[in-house]
């Protein structure tokens, strides 16, 4: 009983790797589509209701935020199964479906994801599933990258930032794949 | 473009300004702070001939203050950590209090239904283990 339990777990957690798989792919594919987003930043600032309009920033102009409520739900929900951050979902989200620039989109998503992540690294740390050998030289190299990349993300050419996203989500992608096929931990 | 709003008002009352110097600054402090405590502790783990492949312990208060009393690299991690994952809840309840200073509802509305739900998936979690 027990042992068919876990095989069940095991299939969800494939299913769940390839649809997530599909899912980037999707996303990597349609960001070098669409470099501006599905939402026009148009002349138009009386368009959207009073709450986007008050979330728009110079130069764009915010939508859809019941598509990036859903979105953050499957951000939520895949950062706390996979292990992976939202990032790779967030990021795409606001960008494609929420019309917001790719810089603030990251930007954002950098902040939410702390917020997302320890929610559900507290039920983690409660279980004793966070090995602090591992997880303290982790941080360390995380507070490094993160700062020398806020630093210099002003001064990349947002097509060299878009290409690396792009890489980075095949990337993960990939990875998912292999897990999916059972071929990765 | 122009005719755009703005995303956030244009002037700022000097004591809202000085309250988010404040926050932001401590926040800065607590990040800072923790990857001391980081450093600190992955450095008297290497120093004490012990890999961070060997598994470390669980979180025990009691023994983290115990750990930190003694000097002990493990208390520095844990104490680390715990400030790691704080931080960001504690962003969003600074924030909490800028939005109700400033009497935007609609956001302090935000802000404490984020508060909630992590308070919540804390509550679940110790309900589920204990």
């Amino acid at each position: 009983m027990r042992s068919s339990t876990r095989q069940d777990w095991l299939a969800a957690a494939a299913l769940l790797a390839g649809l997530f798989a599909a899912l980037l792919l999707y996303a990597a594919l349609t960001m070098l589509r669409s470099p501006t987003g599905s939402v026009d930043a148009g002349d138009d600032a009386t368009a959207g209701s009073p709450r986007e309009r008050s979330l728009s920033g110079p130069g764009y102009r915010v939508g859809g935020l019941g598509r990036g409520a859903a979105g953050g739900v499957v951000g939520g929900a895949v950062s706390a199964l996979l292990g992976i951050g939202g990032g790779p979902v967030m990021v795409p989200v606001m960008h494609l479906l929420m019309g917001v620039p790719l810089r603030v989109a990251a930007a954002t998503s950098n902040l939410m994801i702390g917020v997302t992540a320890s929610a559900s690294a507290v039920i983690y740390l409660l279980r004793g599933e966070i090995d602090p050998y591992v997880a303290g030289p982790t941080a360390i190299g995380v507070f490094l990258g993160a700062t020398a990349g806020s630093r210099v993300a002003h001064r990349i050419n947002i097509r060299i930032l878009r290409v690396l996203f792009v890489a980075v989500l095949l990337y993960t992608a990939f990875q998912m794949s292999r897990r999916a096929l059972g071929l990765a931990g | 473009l122009t005719g755009l709003p703005p995303a956030r008002p244009a002037t700022e009352a000097p004591e809202d300004a000085s309250l988010e110097d404040a926050i932001a600054r401590l926040l800065t402090l607590g990040t800072y702070a923790a990857v001391a405590l980081l450093i600190v502790g992955v450095v008297g783990l290497l120093l004490g001939g012990r890999s961070p492949l060997d598994g470390g312990p669980r979180l025990d208060l009691g023994r983290l203050v115990s750990d930190l009393a003694a000097l002990r690299p493990d208390g520095f991690l844990w104490l680390g950590l715990v400030v790691v994952i704080a931080t960001p809840p504690a962003r969003v309840a600074a924030s909490l209090v800028r939005y109700l200073a400033r009497r935007e509802r609609g956001m302090a509305v935000i802000a404490f239904l984020i508060l909630g739900i992590i308070a919540l998936s804390i509550v679940v979690a110790i309900v589920s283990e204990g």
